[in-house]
């Protein structure tokens, strides 16, 4: 083996040096010769004689080059050579046929390449740390899907308990947080602030380029140390590489820290996609954000939680372990939240577990949004080349037909069949190593379009750029195009009978009789192209279906923010601001209404709570679920939601209720259950029809109290003022869940208001620059954030949607019109081939219009097969993507027969071309064609 | 071509062998010519190596790595390209002998007048 390699080897330097070796042989014949001649001389010849003797003796110089050459196997790659550079020509003398060639497989290649390198990066691609392959993502399986959330307490359980893993990790999402330099007049800033374990850089073997990374010590449990390190991007960005920066102090939501290392190029954590600019210790939480209790609560569950298995010690084995401690957790849940339990909420927390998926490629929430849609997306861009394909196929095919001459004669000279297809072949992939070189070049481009539809702080450093993966894929896919196309038509243009060839006995009744080879690639085109039309076609009306679809609410003109607010703005100030920025926010210009709310409706937030409807007896099982939003006033007049009954929140429901207590001024620990402080004074309520309809049936629900069965509102009765029209809470794609809006300045508390909201007839740029100006002048400390409006909300909770539909109905649509510029060609090649026998039709009495019909029910016949083919196969296949579908059954018979109706249309335009020409062939001139 | 001496064909394969052998021989790097002369010189001018023949089987040696062409100096001072074995060569040689003389042996067992 080691030989075969090393002869190649040198086979190859020699190829290389071919020419210097040519000269070395020249010399040593030279040599050769010279020595011969000068024992010839002293033989007694003259010198000339000599020289003549010597040369005659030496023989053949010219043979005994070429023998050499032979010998090293250099004929084979010159062979190559030869066919590459014959096959450069031919593509060259026919530019335009080229450039169709090329341009359709190299958009075919370039929409390949472009999904991989999606799927390649969101879900092949490791992480950039020691030993991946070793890592394990934390989830919990349950009957309500998949879960990626741990509390801390659970956290510190696994770490004690952990004989599995060198270590435990743990990090959040990244938050906003504002960076400030004290003293050195440096820009506050928001920066993207992730918490980590102490062990997380160590465990992930990411060592830091200046500095050092985060420790035990800097995150152990008696105290963590108010420590940073900065991303490399973060310190390219603002300190400029400055190896300074090591030791300098900032702050962070005001509280000092020190930046003690940078994060090597490229380390993004652990979510593909993300971009921090720094890291801190999960410990540091209580001091960073007084009155956080996310330490010890055992039900927030904020965590990311990897590790990394031992030497030895299977997945399964570490699960078990890991399983059992999280049982052991689930049952010490507090008795009196265990009684308050359905029966279904009991199954939904005891029937879960762990579990342990690969970690390597990191956790990415674009991952679950998007791996279905990608990998219907691959196959649609799949097929579309593979349409493309039979498109050159057929291209070639005819060029084939027309070359049979020239093959006949180098066959007929002794060229062997197996060297002419070499040849052929050697074209084909010179030009589908053309189209995988412009396909790469699109490709770059498609991905900056394809992360257009995706969210930009989700992808901000998805590295897209092609790896070895990606350009290895692009090779494999060119070549495989290549040979595809290239077959065929190789072996067709060489399966020849030389006498009748050389004839030029056109073989015109050959397409009429058997099976070709077009005929087939025309019928698969068309199959193909119906199904993947039939595909883009019901992600298309399930997107419009959504789209259209009554949310509840008016999402046009609405602009929506947030505001952020220095550390150590007190509940008060926070109230002041948000009634001063409502009352700004009505007086600009074209505003119509302004509010604000706990978050906007179809971010897909929620809070949920068990309720209790007094006069209402539920079963023992029953499901009393409710979500509810904290508004403030004028909320539904804003969101446009329709007033059904009641009235809207009135004066007496905007002032706080219980007053602003002093000791919840700049603290939101959770505030006690005010259990008989003001059992008199209820929340008011405005409910939606679904949950009127559910409890109070056809009574009036107006004046009806309930209460929820736990947290801080736990007791304080609620009492129904109004009912609203059902508005869509998490998702487009739910049932209307029941749910109750509170007034947040009847009972203002930290964290339960955060998204502003103004109805404007201005246009939302112009409303966007004004709101800046108006919080601006209300506190320049108060910083706008998350501008957006709620069609881009909408348009993002149907981001899935989006990108299927679009992109699919592109690539179908490109499909489309491959598969009919394939029809149109091969029956104008047809009717080129014919154009004796429909002369002599004509000359025998045929109408133009019979041999209009005659050619046009030729072409139809095939498009029809390949409908009704393509009908058959879609029938099967599109059951596969029903759960991206909305409201739209996967055989719609709608979609079914429009776009069959469609494609035929498209069919007959394509054959109706070439049927003119044929209509109009002067039987004269075409007899004298012969 | 003219020749007086009785030429004598080279059994096939054993070409090669004879340069290997006649470098090793020579203890030191040979040019192309000298390897013919030599072959030549010692089998009292029975054996004739033509160049038609020397110059390929020389290149064959060198891609399987048996020998080793460098330019240098030949004995009269001019530039030359000279042959050496390379461990692998000296190898194949000590078995392409081996294996020769085993057939020759044979050869003559069956052609000696018994």
């Amino acid at each position: 083996m080691m030989d075969r390699l090393s002869q190649l080897w040198r086979r190859l330097l020699f190829y290389l040096r071919r020419d210097r070796f040519d000269r070395e042989l020249e010399e040593e014949m030279r040599f050769h010769i010279e020595m011969k001649a000068q024992v010839n001389a002293e033989a007694g010849m003259e010198p000339m004689e000599a020289r003549y003797a010597a040369e005659r003796q030496f023989g053949n110089q010219t043979l005994l080059r070429e023998v050499s050459r032979d010998i090293w196997g250099v004929r084979s790659i010159e062979t190559l050579f030869q066919d590459l550079r014959f096959g450069m020509r031919m593509l060259l003398k026919n530019p335009g046929f080229t450039a169709v060639i090329v341009i359709t497989l190299a958009l075919g290649i370039g929409a390949n390449t472009t999904i991989f390198s999606l799927i390649n990066t969101v879900l092949l691609k490791t992480l950039p740390v020691k030993d991946p392959q070793r890592l394990v993502f934390f989830m919990v399986a349950g009957p309500q899907g998949m879960g990626t959330g741990f509390s801390y307490p659970l956290l510190q359980q696994f770490n004690r308990n952990n004989h599995s893993f060198t270590g435990v990790i743990a990090a959040n999402t990244p938050g906003r947080m504002r960076m400030a330099e004290p003293g050195t007049g440096g820009q506050v800033e928001l920066v993207q602030a992730g918490r980590v374990s102490g062990n997380f850089f160590s465990e992930l073997g990411v060592s830091a380029v200046a500095g050092r990374t985060l420790t035990q010590h800097d995150d152990s449990p008696t105290g963590g140390q108010p420590v940073a390190v900065i991303s490399y991007n973060y310190w390219k960005r603002r300190f400029g590489l400055d190896p300074g920066v090591i030791g300098r102090k900032i702050t962070l939501d005001d509280y000092p820290f020190t930046i003690v290392g940078v994060a090597p190029p490229g380390f993004f954590g652990i979510e593909v996609g993300g971009d921090p600019d720094l890291w801190w210790p999960i410990r540091m939480t209580p001091q960073v954000i007084p009155g956080s209790q996310v330490l010890n609560d055992s039900g927030h569950r904020w965590l990311f939680v990897m590790a990394r298995l031992k030497p030895g010690v299977n997945v399964e084995q570490a699960r078990a372990e890991m399983d059992a401690v999280f049982h052991q957790q689930l049952k010490e849940i507090a008795p009196d939240r265990l009684a308050s339990f359905t029966h279904a909420q009991r199954r939904n927390y005891f029937e879960r577990n762990i579990q342990l998926v690969a970690g390597g490629a990191g956790f990415t929430w674009l991952r679950e949004q998007i791996k279905r849609p990608l990998l219907i997306l691959m196959i649609i861009v799949g097929l579309a080349l593979l349409i493309a394909c039979a498109n050159v196929a057929n291209l070639l095919l005819a060029r084939a037909a027309g070359r049979r001459k020239e093959m006949a004669l180098r066959m007929a000279i002794g060229a062997r069949r197996w060297r002419l297809i070499r040849q052929l072949l050697t074209e084909s992939l010179l030009l589908a190593a053309l189209s995988g070189t412009l396909g790469l070049l699109l490709a770059q481009w498609g991905a900056r379009l394809l992360l257009a539809y995706l969210p930009q702080e989700r992808t901000a450093t998805l590295d897209l750029a092609p790896d070895a993966r990606a350009l290895g894929f692009t090779l494999a896919v060119s070549l495989l195009t290549g040979i595809l196309f290239g077959l065929a038509p190789a072996f067709r243009a060489t399966r020849l009978d030389l006498n009748s060839s050389l004839k030029d006995a056109a073989g015109g009744s050959a397409w009429r009789s058997r099976l070709t080879p077009h005929k087939l690639l025309i019928v698969t085109q068309v199959a193909l192209s119906l199904f993947l039309l039939v595909g883009a076609g019901l992600f298309v009306r399930s997107l419009r279906n959504l789209k259209n679809l009554d949310a509840g609410f008016d999402r046009g003109n609405v602009v929506l923010f947030s505001l952020n607010t220095p550390n150590g703005y007190t509940l008060a100030q926070r109230v002041n601001l948000y009634r001063q920025t409502l009352e700004r926010l009505e007086a600009l210009p074209g505003a119509r209404a302004a509010s604000l709310a706990s978050f906007s409706l179809l971010s897909g937030t929620g809070m949920n709570s068990n309720i209790v409807v007094e006069g209402y007896a539920n079963q023992p099982d029953e499901d009393m679920d409710c979500h509810r939003l904290w508004v403030g006033p004028k909320y539904f007049a804003t969101m446009g939601i329709p007033l059904l009954q009641g009235r809207d929140f009135g004066p007496q429901e905007l002032r706080p209720q219980d007053g602003l207590p002093a000791d919840e001024l700049s603290a939101s620990r959770p505030p006690q259950p005010q259990t008989s402080a003001t059992p008199s004074a209820p929340l008011a309520a405005v409910i939606n029809q679904t949950m009127a309809r559910y409890f109070f049936r056809d009574e009036n629900p107006l004046g009806r109290r309930f209460h929820l069965q736990r947290g801080p509102l736990q007791d304080i009765p609620i009492e129904v003022i109004g009912v609203i029209k059902d508005a869509k809470y998490y998702s487009l794609r739910e049932q209307t869940p029941r749910a109750f809006y509170l007034s947040f300045f009847q009972r203002p508390r930290e964290g339960t208001a955060g998204t502003m909201l103004l109805r404007s007839f201005a246009d939302s740029a112009s409303a966007a620059a004004a709101i800046r100006r108006a919080v601006q002048e209300i506190d320049p400390n108060v910083q706008t954030l998350n501008l957006r409006t709620m069609d881009e909300v909408v348009d993002r909770s149907l981001m899935r949607e989006r990108f299927v539909a679009q992109l699919g109905s592109f690539f179908s649509l490109f499909a489309l019109l491959l598969t009919s510029i394939g029809l149109y060609s091969a029956l104008s090649y047809a009717v080129n081939q014919r154009t004796h026998e429909i002369g002599v039709r004509m000359a025998l009495g045929a109408r133009p219009r019979d041999v209009l019909r005659l050619t046009i029910n030729q072409g139809m016949k095939l498009a029809l097969i390949g409908i009704g083919i393509g009908l058959g196969g879609a029938l099967a296949l599109t059951r596969l993507m029903k759960s991206l579908l909305f409201d739209v059954s996967a055989t719609d018979p709608l979609t079914f027969t429009v776009i069959a109706l469609l494609l035929a249309f498209v069919a007959l335009l394509a054959c109706w071309i070439p049927a003119r020409r044929a209509a109009k062939v002067d039987p004269m001139t075409a007899l004298r064609f012969e | 071509m003219r020749s007086d001496a009785k030429k004598t064909e080279l059994v096939p394969g054993t070409l090669e062998m004879l340069i290997l052998k006649t470098i090793e021989r020579n203890e030191g790097p040979m040019h192309g010519y000298g390897i013919a002369r030599y072959i030549k010189q010692i089998s009292n001018d029975v054996l004739q190596v033509e160049e038609g023949s020397l110059y390929p089987a020389l290149q064959r040696l060198a891609i399987k790595g048996w020998v080793k062409a460098e330019w240098g100096q030949s004995e009269n001072n001019r530039r030359a390209r000279l042959y050496k074995l390379t461990p692998a060569g000296r190898k194949q040689l000590k078995q392409e002998v081996a294996d020769f003389e085993r057939v020759l042996e044979a050869i003559l067992r069956v052609a000696q007048p018994t």
